[in-house]
């Protein structure tokens, strides 16, 4: 899950060269795809899922992003609501029989307090505990 | 920017071989930039014989740097030291172990660095056998 402004971020890690790395992300949820990685883009500065989409591709041309970014719900504008992910992932686990959800936070404005408030929640709720880990640097 | 470092060979001081992994930081020293400051990075990827970070302009460092590597000539390079590396992505929350099978990880701005290191490590144990639940499905794989 990756959160950015604009798309100058995705449009610099995109041009350096770096997503390529990543394998070829997977087809989305739902379509039975065999990988299980989801990957979701929030462009919390875009005022709707058009023109956060719109941005992602014009961002990122020729990246398997791009290629799916007119998929819901690849592409989001805004930011992510932490308690419907963390609900969702404490869900997933369940079902599969798991009664623990990892969680890694690098470089949110607040340095992931809300998304650890939202797993302490998450975890009160279901009883699925979260194993978090919060990478900070101080510039 | 992205500045792709080739791995030290051998730690020139103690012998040891510079064992690295993806989401792991390093603090880097560019004596062109300043001879005193040290300051961490994120390694993006990397591979035996090189490492990428990504540096964003944010502050005089790194804006210096980018200075510095715009007025070079393109094939100039540039003596970098590098401290570390440090940290463990996710070994405290047993990334490397198999005790998650379901992983949420949340990058903000260049902070999804690190994640894209972790993503592909992952992706690489699960191909080699590690269970993974998809989120938001409930079937684990």
């Amino acid at each position: 899950m990756w959160c950015a402004r604009d798309a100058e971020l995705l449009r610099s890690v995109a041009a350096e060269g770096l997503l390529p790395q990543l394998p070829p992300l997977p087809p989305l949820a739902g379509d039975g795809g065999a990988s299980p990685l989801v990957s979701e883009v929030y462009m919390t500065r875009a005022p709707s899922v058009g023109a956060a989409t719109e941005e992602v591709m014009s961002a990122m041309q020729g990246s398997a992003i791009a290629t799916q970014a007119t998929q819901a719900p690849l592409v989001h504008s805004g930011r992510p609501d932490g308690g419907a992910v963390l609900g969702a992932a404490a869900a997933a686990a369940k079902a599969a029989g798991e009664q623990r959800v990892a969680l890694l936070l690098c470089g949110l404005d607040d340095g992931g307090k809300a998304w650890c408030a939202a797993a302490r929640q998450t975890e009160k709720a279901t009883g699925v505990a979260f194993d978090v880990h919060v990478e900070r640097f101080e510039l | 920017m992205l500045l792709r470092l080739p791995v030290p060979e051998a730690n020139p001081l103690t012998g040891g071989r510079f064992k690295h992994r993806p989401g792991q930081f390093v603090f880097l020293n560019i004596a062109a930039v300043s001879s005193i400051e040290w300051h961490p990075f994120s390694i993006a990827s990397c591979d035996e014989k090189q490492l990428s970070v990504y540096v964003r302009c944010r502050g005089d460092w790194t804006s210096k740097l980018h200075d510095v590597a715009a007025a070079a000539p393109a094939a100039a390079t540039l003596p970098v030291r590098i401290e570390g590396p440090y940290g463990d992505f996710g070994a405290h929350v047993n990334l490397q172990g198999d005790a998650c099978r379901t992983v949420v990880m949340v990058g903000g701005g260049v902070g999804v660095t690190p994640m894209l290191g972790g993503a592909v490590k992952l992706l690489d144990e699960w191909a080699n056998g590690r269970p993974l639940t998809r989120y938001p499905n409930d079937d684990p794989m």
